[in-house]
């Protein structure tokens, strides 16, 4: 069995497991929107939060900062550097990010943290790598961008034919 | 009898208009550099259409206007150019915006450009996270150029100083001049800009680098960007988080000083460059400030306390007190999430915040809102006309302040300070009208509508690009009236009338 496989049937069982000993903890990966919106049902509750690592991964010692954005909006998750080592592209202009899957325990005024909203890892799973994002150039813009330049010569050229009348 | 404007006067707008948006489109080479440097191609083309087509409108308008002996510019037409001027920087600084495709129309790409302008900061960006350095760029680069004032760019570089220059100086929003010649007024406005984006970049680049975790290249990137989103008291953020994405307690404390640093009055920060530091402590504008910021934050953590919506000091103090500075310096920057404005903060906090951003900063800074020299004096007026009643029927009551120099109050200031807040005051409420109008309740309305026109830039939740189409428009209008301190927008509707009705 490949890897990657084994470790997505061990996050399974994991939050199967999860599923079974804590009661508030949804087997689906919650919302962003469900877990801002609805903080103090989540308040110290073990959640599954899925999402792109969107920026850069910022280091904290033997902790880093992920930032995961679920496609509404982004929640820093509190890692340890040993969850890390999969998670190898985050998503910016030329990247999309690796897609995870966290599960952890949510906070809602994080006492650590100074009383952020965020999540502390307790394990991490990249379900989708990232990529580097293939950027196009669209024959329209050209066309419309050699369409203005052409508009601006012929602005200047006319501005010149004045400038010139108006001395002779 | 309402006078048609002639011939003349039209030339006369367009010629300046033209100059304007020049210096404006100028300033998109800035974000094709940018481009190359981060090595990114579509921008490239994005912002050379968009660059193009600015400098083809200014020069289509200076030819339309074939002005060439100098001709001095009265009140009337100072006023509609720049408001004018705004309106049309708005417009085609919103063209790369939509070329790029994280904004769902150009009416989006509008409202995005005029929230920069205006140094508001509510955006309906969409995937911001993906968005090219290029194009996040513009987005800070924008309220630096609003910030100091796009009339202030012209300028600096195109346009001779004289009486003319003074009046579209005054139609920026800005009541004072800091040297006699209002082109050098400008020019040194630009020096102090650009001494303090030199340092405030280098001192967010160091703490992103070395606190916040970034790599090298980015933390050069995010200080320069949130310098000028922090300067010019506007609230963008490169991320999608805004100040949240940082994670960092030294970063969030960064960003205060250099809030606070840009709410001060550039008048002062005149002063401090003279060696005059005393005048910071002395100014009837910081004093009021002072106490105002001290009010709100007591309301605010009052009520934050007693619903225990933050643990402990630390919390009350990064989350709570971090968006009253913002709020009222006008900045917009949050370490909290939208939606926990209205889900968490009680009823008394949100009034602290509302008071705030409506109350905002510094007359003649880059700050929205009513301000704090208006605020203090209405105060000294209140403060004199209890004293009247106190003394004696003989007694002469005078009042003291000190603004730069020792004034004395006298009826036309206050008159001035009543009428700019009763302004303000009216257009808080026509949007939060509207925004009911629209569905959204009462206390989100109120929020949202202060935040647009005190060009503050927090948000409750409303401002996304699912928005009605009309509220955007709304908040478009809010932002830029505020921002240009309503007299050259009336200005330009008795324009528009006149040329309508006029004989």
């Amino acid at each position: 069995m490949h890897p990657g496989e084994v470790m997505r049937y061990a996050l399974l069982a994991f939050m199967a497991a999860v599923l079974l000993t804590t009661g508030r903890t949804a087997c689906e990966a919650s919302s962003s929107k469900e877990l801002i919106e609805e903080a103090h049902l989540f308040d110290g509750a073990h959640v599954v939060y899925a999402g792109e690592v969107i920026g850069e991964v910022l280091r904290r010692g033997d902790h880093a900062w992920l930032n995961i954005h679920d496609g509404t909006n982004a929640i820093g998750v509190w890692v340890g550097q040993e969850l890390l080592k999969d998670v190898t592209f985050t998503g910016g202009y030329k990247t999309q990010g690796d897609i995870v899957h966290v599960h952890g325990i949510f906070h809602r005024a994080c006492p650590e943290h100074g009383g952020a909203l965020d999540i502390h890892a307790q394990d991490l799973l990249v379900v989708e790598p990232g990529r580097l994002a293939e950027e196009r150039l669209d024959n329209r813009k050209i066309f419309a961008l050699l369409v203005s330049l052409g508009v601006l010569v012929c602005l200047l050229i006319l501005r010149i034919f004045l400038m010139r009348r108006k001395r002779s | 009898m309402i006078l048609k404007p002639q011939s003349l006067d039209i030339r006369i707008i367009l010629h300046f208009l033209g100059k304007i948006v020049l210096g404006f489109g100028v300033m998109m080479v800035l974000p094709v550099a940018i481009s190359l440097v981060f090595g990114e191609t579509a921008p490239v083309i994005d912002f050379a259409i968009g660059l193009v087509i600015a400098i083809s409108v200014g020069i289509f308008f200076i030819l339309m206007a074939r002005l060439d002996e100098h001709v001095e510019m009265s009140w009337m037409h100072g006023m509609v150019v720049v408001s004018l001027g705004w309106l049309v920087c708005m417009v085609l600084g919103a063209v790369p915006f939509f070329l790029s495709g994280h904004w769902a129309s150009f009416l989006d790409a509008c409202f995005e450009s005029m929230s920069g302008l205006a140094t508001t900061g509510l955006t309906l960006a969409q995937d911001l996270d993906h968005l090219s350095h290029a194009a996040n760029f513009w987005r800070h680069l924008l309220m630096f150029l609003g910030g100091q004032g796009i009339v202030v760019v012209a300028l600096s570089f195109l346009v001779k100083g004289g009486p003319g220059a003074f009046r579209m100086y005054v139609g920026e929003g800005r009541d004072e001049k800091i040297l006699p010649n209002v082109v050098e007024t400008a020019k040194f406005i630009w020096l102090v800009s650009l001494v303090y984006f030199g340092l405030g970049t280098l001192l967010l680049a160091l703490c992103g680098y070395f606190s916040v975790g970034l790599s090298l290249r980015e933390a050069v990137f995010h200080g320069a960007c949130i310098f000028m989103a922090a300067f010019d008291t506007g609230g963008f953020s490169p991320q999608s988080q805004g100040v949240i994405y940082y994670q960092s307690p030294l970063f969030e404390l960064c960003t205060i000083v250099v809030m606070v640093w840009g709410a001060i009055n550039f008048n002062l920060h005149y002063a401090i460059w003279n060696g005059k530091r005393k005048e910071l402590w002395r100014d009837l504008e910081t004093r009021t400030f002072l106490i105002t910021l001290s009010c709100v934050t007591l309301l605010a953590a009052a009520a934050l306390v007693k619903g225990r919506v933050y643990g402990d000091l630390i919390g009350l103090g990064r989350r709570g007190l971090y968006q009253i500075i913002s709020a009222h310096t006008t900045t917009g920057f949050s370490t909290i999430y939208p939606q926990q404005f209205m889900l968490e903060w009680k009823s008394l906090a949100l009034l602290g915040i509302i008071l705030a951003m409506g109350m905002g900063a510094s007359i003649c800074s880059t700050t929205g809102g009513i301000k704090m020299m208006r605020i203090g004096l209405i105060g000294k007026a209140f403060r004199e006309d209890i004293k009247r009643f106190l003394i004696s029927d003989s007694s002469v009551v005078s009042t003291k302040f000190h603004h730069l120099k020792d004034l004395f109050l006298d009826d036309k200031m206050v008159r001035s300070a009543a009428l700019m807040t009763i302004a303000y005051v009216l257009v808080y409420l026509f949007g939060t009208a509207m925004a009911c109008f629209a569905g959204y309740p009462v206390l989100e309305s109120l929020f949202e509508s202060t935040s647009a026109a005190g060009n503050v830039g927090l948000s409750c939740g409303i401002t996304q690009a699912t928005m009605p189409a009309f509220l955007k428009v709304v908040y478009i209008v809010q932002m830029w009236a505020g921002r240009l301190e309503f007299i050259s927008i009336l200005v330009l509707g008795g324009f528009f009338v006149s040329c309508i009705r006029g004989k």
